[in-house]
């Protein structure tokens, strides 16, 4: 993509263009351009190699040509490769309604990165399926691969509107329910539960052998926090108010921050699930290409 | 009924206006934290739980920081109003005070005042300083002038206010003619009207005083003025806050200033009857001009003695630095005691030529005293066949002070009576024999307190029935004689025990050193700590032990020509000399002393009673018993100047006991620095008015006591200081913690 049409995937110039998948379509644009391939890949059922029959051994898998004309028992192994069917898990929560004023609100920056990855997944021919949750499961668009699937699920998320407290582990739940066969699961959110309640809803997956993908979304000044004056703020999602002066907070809000993103961190890490964190003042195509590239060099 | 004004308030200041209005100020960093708290923004937000979380660990240190800001803040405008207002305080022990005065100007218009020296009366000193004092006094004081004297009022001579709160110009000129009085001054009628003046003044109050100090004035007398004077200051001092009085010296009468800071006798410690005596006085000058007057010289013998004028003369003592001992050019024969030992006192005086009346001046305390106890010459009796040694002896000239009476034999001993005898010196080395009787007498001589000297090398059996029998005189066993030509030995100077007895006191003096010693009876057996010298190898040199009331030396060597003919060697005759005195009665230690330390007094054997008679304006005289054997007697209070006499009464030792008394004068004497008779007077008044807020002032000094504008200005700058460092700690803060920013907010 030229230099200068990269300009359009600023999230400030983006939030001014109308059409989420026209956005999307910017979006992946930008980014593929430098691949080859796509790094998202479906499941193999590729023939791989011979092994000798042990006992205890499926008898399906015993290659029975090969016996035929060795005489000996030999198990075919396969690499799994089946289509991919990939679910977005987006956070759809009230505390996901911020943002710096002037920028992307965290939910704006969500759908983008949704509709890039479900653009993206359907030019690939894969199927790409949606679940809209706060604490509760509020939709769920199964997977296609259709282009005119690709166009609901973008509906969808444009008519997408935040409210509720985040109940992730609780949510997650629901929505494993619908997962189906194993996918790769991306969660948009901005996590901000309990670091448990997250783990735990990533734990689910993973026992559900879905292989995650968790994008942590957060607004530039929830990740800097840079008030100075006298401050009165009112929590989002019931949350109480506070009086404060943030100047005197800053080190010991970014201490707790960063000792959450750390537990978070070390609990995908544990999981073999990926975690990308975003800043919403973050290039769209930056934020995705950095992720999308080191996954495609790890397969 | 306090004479005293209601006390002052304890600050004050140039600019109170600004005090004021800063003080108000202080309230503005209040008021700005408050604002600041109601003024702010809103914001709607997510990561709620990270802030309170983190808001549930910063809050108490949050709450503190902000209270020691806010405090800061306010400190530092408060310290800025303070600095710009000029602060002064009327509490002498605060650091600075300063503002305007309401000031009792009190000059002593006394006939002393009237005293000339180089030309000018203290009356111009006194106008000068007080001149210089009202034109250093702030902007808006007061001042009342009053005068101790007032003979033209009508009043007979006292005190009177010249001008009632007045401008310090109007004062000034009435300043300028005043005239001296005719007599002294009446200081309590001159208190009671300062205070009663300071009741119309408003204002911080001080009361100056230019005055010479007068003795007469100020010290009062036996009609007890100085108590009444002392009562007033008291009452001042303890009603809250003190008023402070300067009392500003005028005085300067530098011929006065002269002491007589010394008086001692040329011969030593002892004066013997019969003997001559210089005497020396040392005459300080602490004025700036040589001081030229009459030194008087007067004895009393006997204790009870007149004093006799001995020597008057004109004498011009140069000022500090080139005061020299004043040698009196007159020698002084002390006479032998009617009765047993007696007292010489010496009483040296200095007083300065009178330049002004004579009606009225400053008394001058110029004086010395000096006791001495008088006593015949120590009666030494010469055991020996050696009459070689007796004529050494004579030839170290020592006779002035010992009287060596005729030497016996051994043999006389038998039918010597002992009575008129201090010491036996026992240097025969030719004895053959000595009968025990003889053993038992000498040892009942020396229990009685008589000394018993003994070179007892080559001195065979016979004395060890003193050393060595039962109840030796100091025990020890007498061994061969040890001789070594080639190495002779020497005396070690350098023992501690032997530079700290009084028998080798001058082996601290460059001058001593001991002769080599080729022959001395090698001792053993004795108590290690009878030796008071040893030889460089070890050996004992000299034993000495008490022995009943009386003392035995024992020198190991033995006195022959070689022992006293060693090139110029003192050690003989220190040795007799030291033992002549140490083994009678009198102690070196006794001495004159300085007033307000104890004096010790040697006491004879058998002392029973001690008679202490304290100079006439002590009290009366005192006994005291002494437990038997005693020989040590001390005089804890010697606080007042004067002789004290000490006469030990008892009886003698001996199968016959008769009742003896003794008597020695001991002069207790003012420090040599009296003689600063400025300082002396200052330190006495301040003594003697304890507790009364007094200050003096010297001639360079400001009068005003530690509240010059100069003082108000370094309490100013020591404030504008406190703002900076406040400025500056904040500027750290937010350097270091950002709560600058925080103070933004």
């Amino acid at each position: 993509m030229a230099e200068d049409s990269r300009k359009y995937l600023d999230p400030s110039v983006l939030n001014a263009i109308a059409g989420l998948e026209l956005k999307a379509r910017l979006i992946v644009e930008g980014f593929v351009s430098g691949m080859h391939r796509s790094p998202f890949h479906g499941f193999s059922v590729e023939f791989a190699e011979h092994r000798e029959y042990v006992p205890g051994d499926d008898i399906r898998f015993v290659d029975w040509k090969v016996f035929g004309k060795s005489d000996r028992y030999y198990i075919k192994q396969y690499e799994e490769e089946t289509n991919l069917r990939a679910w977005i898990l987006l956070d759809c929560s009230e505390s996901m309604e911020y943002g710096t004023p002037g920028g992307m609100t965290k939910i704006d920056y969500g759908r983008h990165v949704a509709a890039a990855l479900a653009y993206l997944i359907t030019q690939q021919q894969d199927a790409v399926g949606l679940c809209l949750f706060d604490k509760e499961l509020r939709s769920v668009l199964p997977p296609a691969s259709s282009t005119g699937h690709l166009r609901v699920l973008i509906h969808q998320l444009e008519i997408a509107r935040t409210g509720g407290k985040t109940s992730l582990s609780h949510a997650v739940q629901r929505a494993a329910e619908q997962l189906g066969r194993r996918s790769v699961v991306i969660l948009v959110s901005d996590l901000l539960d309990s670091a448990e309640s997250v783990l735990s809803a990533v734990r689910l997956l993973r026992h559900n052998r879905h292989e995650v993908v968790v994008l942590q979304v957060l607004d530039h000044e929830e990740r800097t926090f840079p008030f100075e004056r006298m401050t009165r703020f009112e929590g989002l999602e019931e949350a109480p108010i506070v009086m404060a002066d943030p100047a005197a907070l800053r080190t010991q809000y970014l201490k707790e921050l960063e000792s959450f993103t750390r537990a978070i961190r070390h609990g995908c890490l544990g999981t073999a699930s990926d975690f990308v964190e975003l800043d919403t003042a973050t290039p769209l195509d930056v934020a995705l290409s950095g992720y999308l590239a080191s996954r495609g060099r790890r397969r | 009924m306090s004479l005293l004004p209601p006390a002052p308030p304890l600050l004050a200041f140039a600019n109170p206006a600004l005090f004021w209005t800063g003080l108000g100020l202080v309230a503005v960093p209040i008021l700005i934290h408050f604002f600041f708290r109601r003024r702010h923004r809103v914001v709607r937000w997510a990561a709620m739980d990270f802030l309170l979380a983190a808001l549930r660990k910063q809050k108490r240190r949050m709450e503190i920081e902000n209270l020691v800001l806010l405090l800061l803040r306010c400190a530092a405008i408060l310290l800025l109003a303070l600095g710009l207002a000029r602060p002064g305080c009327t509490a002498p022990s605060l650091p600075f005070s300063g503002g305007a005065r309401a000031v009792v100007l009190v000059m002593d218009t006394s006939a002393s005042m009237g005293a000339v020296h180089t030309g000018r009366t203290a009356m111009d000193r006194a106008k000068d300083r007080a001149a210089q004092f009202l034109s250093e006094l702030p902007q808006g004081s007061k001042v009342t002038l009053v005068a101790s004297r007032d003979e033209a009022g009508g009043g007979g001579g006292a005190p009177r206010a010249l001008l009632e709160n007045a401008e310090p110009s109007d004062v000034r000129v009435v300043l300028a003619g005043l005239r001296t009085g005719y007599g002294g001054n009446d200081l309590r009628a001159v208190f009671a009207l300062a205070a009663q003046q300071m009741k119309a003044l408003k204002g911080r109050q001080i009361v100056v005083f230019v005055t010479d100090l007068q003795r007469r004035d100020w010290f009062g007398d036996a009609d007890g003025r100085r108590e009444d004077l002392y009562d007033i200051l008291r009452e001042r001092a303890d009603g809250g806050i003190p008023v402070p009085v300067v009392l500003v010296d005028a005085g300067q009468d530098e011929s006065a200033n002269v002491v007589v800071a010394g008086l001692s006798v040329d011969a030593g410690r002892q004066a013997f009857a019969g003997k001559l005596l210089g005497v020396t006085a040392t005459l300080l000058n602490y004025g700036p001009a040589p001081a030229q007057g009459t030194l008087t010289l007067q004895v009393a013998q006997g204790g009870d003695g007149a004093w006799e004028k001995v020597l008057a003369e004109e004498v011009v003592v140069p000022p500090p630095g080139l005061g020299q001992p004043e040698p009196l050019p007159r020698e002084f024969l002390p006479r032998v005691p009617a009765k047993g030992d007696g007292s010489v006192r010496f009483r040296a005086l200095f007083t300065a030529r009178a330049d002004a009346t004579d009606r009225d001046r400053l008394a001058v305390d110029s004086e010395r005293l000096l006791a001495l106890r008088v006593r015949p010459p120590v009666r030494i009796l010469p055991v020996s066949t050696f009459s070689g040694a007796l004529d050494l002896l004579r030839d170290v000239e020592l006779t002035e002070v010992i009287e060596f009476l005729q030497p016996i034999f051994p043999a006389d001993l038998q039918t010597r009576d002992l009575t008129n005898v201090d010491v036996v010196l026992w240097a025969d080395p030719e004895l053959a024999s000595l009968p025990p009787e003889d053993a038992d007498k000498l040892k009942a001589f020396v229990r009685g307190g008589g000394g018993f000297l003994a070179y007892v090398a080559r001195l065979g059996d016979p004395l060890r029935l003193l050393f060595e029998g039962d109840d030796p005189l100091l025990p020890m066993r007498i061994g061969d004689v040890r001789r070594d030509e080639e190495h002779p030995v020497l005396i070690d100077r350098e023992d501690d025990r032997t530079q700290a007895h009084p028998l080798f006191e001058e082996t601290r003096q460059p001058l001593f050193f001991s002769p080599e010693v080729t022959g001395y009876a090698q001792v053993t057996g004795f108590d290690d700590r009878a030796v008071v010298a040893r030889y460089a190898n070890g050996d004992p040199a000299v034993l000495e032990k008490s022995y009943g009331r009386g003392r035995v030396v024992a020198i190991t060597t033995t006195p022959d020509e070689r022992f006293f003919r060693l090139n110029g060697s003192l050690l003989p005759a220190i040795l007799f000399f030291n033992a002549s005195q140490y083994l009678v009665w009198e102690s070196p230690a006794m001495r004159n002393v300085t007033v307000g330390s104890p004096a010790d007094v040697r006491l004879p054997p058998g002392t029973r009673e001690v008679e202490v008679t304290p100079p006439a304006a002590a009290g009366g005289t005192s006994r005291e018993p002494v437990r038997e054997g005693a020989t040590e007697f001390q005089i804890a209070d010697t606080s007042t100047p004067g002789f004290y006499r000490v006469v030990a009464k008892g009886v003698t030792a001996g199968a016959t006991a008769l009742p003896t008394e003794s008597a020695i004068d001991i002069a207790a004497n003012l420090d040599a620095s009296e003689g600063d008779l400025r300082r002396a007077a200052q330190a006495e008044l301040k003594q003697t008015y304890q507790g009364a807020p007094l200050h003096f002032t010297d001639e360079a000094e400001a009068i005003l006591p530690r509240g010059t504008q100069g003082d108000a200005g370094e309490a100013s700058r020591a404030f504008l200081g406190g703002v900076v460092a406040i400025l500056l700690i904040e500027l750290i803060c937010a350097w270091r913690f950002g709560t600058r920013r925080r103070a933004a907010g």
